[in-house]
């Protein structure tokens, strides 16, 4: 499964909640991908703040989104896909 | 009476993709560095190593040796990240913790062995492994002894998923046959001075004269014979005591040799954008710049000056660095890897320029510096850092680190 790497704007539906930021679904490139488990999760720093990224697979599919809180955007880092 | 315990995260890199990618587990996986040009293996997971791959063998290698092996391109934000929650889970037995490396760590235990001894020691040693485990989902051996030395020694007798646990009163008997380079800290090289003293097991290490060591490898040869009795009472830092840096550099292999000099000073350039801004973070200054070469047929060459005045200018070491790798040369072999490091550190003080023009120099690197802390690495830097041929930073949101552009 080779791994594509990209840095483009995503639409993303996630729940904040006290326990973390759990994204549940993205849109990319006209499709929309539900999320069926997040299977990392890790930050990186970006200047003085913190950028959330994910492993998410949709079962099939793996990717990486991440979460810029100060730009407030999402985005996709990477796709390793099996097609 | 001390315990120390060593955690070794097996097989770090590949353990941690394989919790990214669930369906690489258990597979042979190679993380390496950017895919293209040349890449070595960072890590081979344990199933990979049956084929004979190690840790630094090149990529196209490993590839011969296991066709498909699945490759992963490391991500080192990755790595930093589960290291801190590593500690951070560790921190529930105690804060004494030491972080030695991306994948190891060391902590003192002796408050929760107490007067249990080695019983105590080898529940504990389960606890810590399994803790890792349940916390992370990753594996580890577990080494505990009564000190650094021995307790790496003691992780490395079972891998993966080990836990080894050596008394004060067994470490003789331990180290007796022992073959000297089996100790953390004595590689192949040392290992033959040693044998061309006759000494082949640490047991004959830690009986030698320390006269003999002395004579032979300097003040180095009172820790070698202590290294040989299994005595090393080096302190154990705990994280948050970061100890000062003796230099700050940085060094890059390049994706291909390169052969004329105006490439190497594109990225001369940014190794002394990367080492000039590090320094300033922590407030150092150094009045020793040093430049490595290495070239295409692997021999390198390192020349150093001493300036009048420390420096933490990008562009001051960016220039001596040129200037000391121009009286190095570049010839038909080219360039593989360069590198470029300031030492002599001072901290504290301030930089006072001598004219009205190197004030206004400074409060543009300080307005540099300050955009750069809010908004990421590299936001905005000298120009020539864009116009080298090689990006060396890693950008944020991206994830390609070191990246051939333009042309």
């Amino acid at each position: 499964m080779p791994t594509d790497y990209w840095n483009e704007p995503i639409k993303v539906g996630a729940i904040f909640s006290r326990s973390g930021i759990n994204p549940v679904w993205f849109e990319w490139n006209h499709t929309r991908y539900q999320i069926r488990s997040i299977t990392y999760r890790w930050d990186e720093r970006k200047g003085a703040h913190k950028i959330f990224c994910f492993s998410v697979t949709d079962g099939v599919d793996l990717f990486e989104i991440a979460f810029d809180p100060v730009q407030i955007e999402w985005r996709i880092l990477s796709s390793s896909c099996s097609t | 009476m001390r315990w120390i315990a060593h955690i070794d995260m097996n097989a770090y890199f590949a353990s941690v993709e394989e919790m990214v990618n669930p369906k690489i587990r258990g597979k042979p996986i190679l993380v390496t560095g950017a895919p293209e040009g040349r890449s070595v293996v960072c890590t081979a997971s344990y199933p990979a190593r049956e084929y004979g791959i190690q840790s630094g063998m090149s990529l196209k290698e490993a590839l011969r040796l296991c066709p498909h092996a699945v490759v992963v391109t490391g991500n080192p934000s990755r790595y930093t990240a589960t290291l801190s929650q590593l500690v951070k889970m560790l921190e529930g037995f105690t804060h004494l913790i030491e972080i030695a490396s991306v994948d190891e760590v060391y902590m003192n235990v002796s408050d929760i062995v107490g007067e249990g001894g080695k019983e105590r020691a080898k529940e504990l040693a389960g606890e810590l492994r399994m803790a890792v485990v349940n916390g992370l989902d990753l594996p580890c051996s577990v080494g505990i002894a009564p000190n650094k030395v021995m307790a790496k020694f003691a992780s490395g007798l079972k891998k993966p998923m080990g836990e080894t646990v050596i008394a004060h009163n067994e470490i003789e008997e331990v180290l007796e046959n022992l073959p000297v380079d089996a100790l953390p800290g004595i590689g192949t090289k040392l290992a033959i001075r040693l044998k061309g003293l006759g000494i082949t097991t640490c047991g004959e290490l830690g009986r030698a004269p320390v006269g003999l060591l002395k004579a032979r490898f300097g003040v180095v040869g009172i820790a070698l014979k202590a290294m040989g009795q299994g005595v090393a009472d080096t302190p154990l830092v705990p994280y948050y005591e970061v100890p000062e840096a003796k230099s700050v550099g940085h060094s890059v292999t390049l994706p291909e040799d390169i052969y004329d000099m105006e490439r190497v000073k594109g990225v001369v350039f940014s190794l002394s954008e990367k080492v000039g801004r590090r320094m300033r973070r922590r407030g150092y200054r150094g009045r020793r710049v040093q430049a490595v070469v290495r070239r295409g047929d692997f021999t390198s060459v390192v020349k150093h000056r001493t300036l009048k005045r420390p420096t933490d200018d990008a562009r001051e070491i960016y220039k001596t660095a040129v200037g000391l790798i121009e009286g190095i040369g570049i010839d038909e072999r080219g360039v593989r890897m360069l590198g470029v490091s300031v030492s002599l550190i001072e901290i504290g003080g301030e930089i006072l320029p001598l004219f009205e023009g190197g004030m206004r120099e400074r409060a543009l690197i300080e307005a540099l510096d300050a955009v750069n802390d809010r908004y990421g690495e590299f936001t905005v830097s000298w120009a020539r850092a864009y116009l080298s041929r090689y990006r060396l930073w890693h950008v944020p949101m991206s994830r390609r680190p070191a990246e051939l552009v333009g042309n």
